[in-house]
């Protein structure tokens, strides 16, 4: 087990490496660079700009250069700068190194597209949001998909188990892409319940959380029904009731509990859908998350903002679905870890 | 699934007739599938927007392209009926102008909406076949191969499975799109890029989605095929043909392929919404299918920008998204409980 953890961490790392290669050689091998603007710059002012953001040394160096910024981490004192656009993610002061120190780590660089800023302060300033959203997303997933998967299989083959998952298919075909529009037109233009656009208070994250979440609460639903349908054929189930607990302890205690396996190991696929599902989700509810910054980045051509965002996203997907492996391979011993 | 309307009174008669006969997998997964009433309404909606794709120069009353100033941003009277916000002119702080030759109403440079989701239906259903055919394709090889051979063979193909696995799909649909779709301004003519730039917009922009499709959703279907064949690779019949002197890719493509279809098929039809989706956002953020085709995505995408004034615009596309989206899914539960009755009820 240790060595299938150790070896599955080192394999992300792999991954991460390909991921940065793929994307920075497709990125770089767009047509079109940042200063292309539709009316033109002068070659000399265009030159001097690509050698102020570095970008005529050769490729592979600027590779380096980059991911070298962002991914070694260093003890610097706290005002050190070597450049304008220098700016870390993370910043902890260092007392043992002494005053004024700080380890830093991840810097994304400058903004190509808006000069005055970094990657990094882009990024704090939209990561939080799109997490905030993403959670709020999964809270609505599991508190409508866990009791109506519930329902369906405890009424298994009523009325209330066809409707249910009648209505856990067509939520399955409700991307956000289509519920987004739905739920703002009838909640926030017709009912006005809800603000339409921005963000800010809990009233701004409703609308957007149960856009994003429907369709994956829908999934939970079913995966839930299936999981506690086995459960209950399980002898340990026919032990408690025959132990004559009330029913009220063998379905909420003993039967719940071992139905939510399956179900907690989707999460993390689950947080990864999220994420990308928010493009959609923040442009239409004009949030400005890191999904909207991501899409622009990729029209501008904003190098080191596609590289940084890519970096993150991949980054959750990637320990994401390790840790669904390792939850699976610790739940179920059947797995094999060789 | 569990609509299945399974006559008891069926199963407790042994029909010897039919016994005698015998009964093909396929015909018997046919015949439960149409008494699963959902997945025939899956089937017949699929096949009304196959109908609205194929005759849609027959059927659309407009052209998808080409629109009337004058009568930008109209709606019939039935559209401001079902949608209360939007209040014709004439009426207190009315704004939309009524105009009954569109039946949809028109978008906001005053083309018919009815016609481009008319229209839109030819991209989505083309995703939904082409799609499957292109992760199929990949994924089926790379699964067969690993999982016949074995060995380095397997040991290679799974790692590469792995690493694409890991890429985080949409992400890397967005680059490759980012990467083939620029106009091919930046490129130069003769190149093998501006030839296959040239190609993408002699398909209005789709050849890269099912590019982007397939390279991104073929590693599920490489792990489901290797599974099935390492299951069935040391069956008797295998082995028999192995001894009787069939080369490998014969007892491949005859003896292995046939026996692992099923699963593969129902895998693949529960992936199709997800596909019709991926178009859907694509031209949403405008890195899929070239304007002016029209696509449900792009529509919805241009709807939601005056939401407030006339959501008509986004929301008829949105429905028939749902719609065929809708149809796959229940299409897609109704093959898997007639390909594996085992599997009925269980999600």
């Amino acid at each position: 087990m240790g060595q299938y953890i150790v070896r599955r961490i080192l394999w992300m790392f792999v991954a991460l490496f390909a991921i940065s290669v793929v994307t920075f050689l497709l990125m770089r091998l767009v047509p079109g660079g940042p200063f292309n603007t539709e009316r033109g710059i002068p070659e000399a002012v265009r030159r001097n700009l690509e050698a102020r953001y570095n970008l005529d040394a050769p490729l592979i160096q600027q590779y380096f250069d980059y991911m070298g910024g962002l991914v070694v981490p260093r003890v610097t004192p706290t005002d050190w700068r070597q450049s304008q656009s220098e700016h870390y993610l993370i910043n902890i002061e260092t007392p043992i190194f002494g005053e004024g120190t700080a380890f830093r780590w991840m810097n994304f660089g400058p903004s190509l597209n808006s000069p005055n800023r970094t990657v990094t302060s882009i990024i704090e300033d939209s990561l939080p949001i799109s997490v905030q959203l993403g959670f709020a997303a999964i809270l609505v997933a599991l508190v409508i998909g866990i009791p109506v998967g519930t329902l369906a299989a405890l009424r298994q083959n009523t009325f209330w188990d066809y409707s249910s998952m009648a209505i856990a298919v067509t939520g399955v075909s409700v991307p956000s892409i289509i519920s987004a529009p739905l739920l703002k037109y009838i909640f926030a233009v017709n009912l006005k319940v809800l603000p339409p656009n921005g963000w800010g208070g809990i009233e701004y994250v409703i609308l957007p959380a149960f856009a994003l979440g429907f369709i994956e609460s829908a999934l939970i639903a079913r995966l839930t029904r299936a999981s506690l349908l086995q459960v209950l054929r399980e002898d340990y189930i026919r032990t408690a009731r025959s132990k004559g607990l009330p029913e009220r302890v063998v379905i909420g205690w003993h039967a719940l509990k071992n139905s939510m396996i399956p179900v907690v190991t989707v999460i993390g696929p689950l947080a990864a859908a999220l994420l990308t599902g928010t493009f959609v989700v923040e442009t239409i509810f004009g949030i400005p998350g890191l999904g909207r910054s991501f899409v622009a980045s990729i029209g501008n051509r904003d190098y080191p903002l596609i590289m940084g965002t890519v970096m993150l996203y991949a980054t959750f997907v990637v320990i994401g679905n390790l840790l669904v492996d390792l939850t699976y391979a610790l739940l179920d011993p059947r797995i094999r870890y060789d | 699934m569990a609509t299945t309307t399974n006559n008891t009174s069926d199963r407790q008669i042994i029909r010897l007739d039919e016994r005698r006969h015998g009964e093909s997998l396929w015909r018997a997964s046919l015949k439960r599938l149409r008494r699963n009433v959902l997945a025939v309404i899956g089937l017949i909606v699929l096949l009304v927007f196959a109908f609205l794709a194929l005759f849609a120069d027959y059927i659309a009353p407009y052209p998808f392209d080409k629109g009337t100033l004058g009568s930008a941003n109209t709606a019939p009277t039935w559209v401001t009926q079902v949608f209360p916000s939007m209040i014709p002119v004439g009426q207190e702080r009315g704004y939309i102008k009524i105009n009954e030759d569109y039946p949809l109403g028109a978008d906001r440079i005053g083309r018919d909406l009815f016609s481009r989701i008319v229209y839109g239906a030819r991209i989505s259903l083309m995703v939904a076949i082409i799609g499957p055919l292109v992760a199929l394709s990949i994924g089926v090889t790379l699964g067969l191969l690993a999982g016949y051979f074995g060995g380095w063979v397997d040991n290679v193909i799974m790692r590469i499975t792995d690493v694409v696995y890991a890429f985080p799909t949409l992400l890397f649909i967005i680059l490759l799109m980012a990467f083939f779709r620029p106009s091919t301004g930046g490129l130069e003519e003769g190149t093998f890029a501006y030839g296959i730039s040239a190609f993408d917009r002699s398909t209005g922009g789709l050849f890269f989605i099912f590019v982007g499709i397939g390279v991104t959703n073929w590693t599920g279907m490489a792990r489901l095929t290797r599974g099935q064949v390492l299951s069935i690779r040391e069956q008797e019949y295998v082995v028999a043909a192995k001894a009787m002197g069939v080369k490998d890719f014969g007892i491949m493509l005859r003896h292995v392929l046939p026996n692992i279809l099923g699963p593969i098929i129902v895998a693949e039809t529960l992936a199709i919404p997800r596909y019709i989706s991926t178009e859907a956002f694509l031209s949403f953020i405008g890195l899929g299918v070239n304007p002016p085709t029209p696509s449900w995505g792009g529509m919805i995408s241009d709807g939601a920008q005056q939401l407030a004034s006339y959501p008509n615009q986004a929301i008829f596309p949105a429905i028939a998204l749902f719609l065929v989206m809708f149809a796959f899914n229940f299409l897609g539960d109704g093959l898997r409980d007639a390909l594996d009755p085992r599997m009925r009820g269980n999600g």
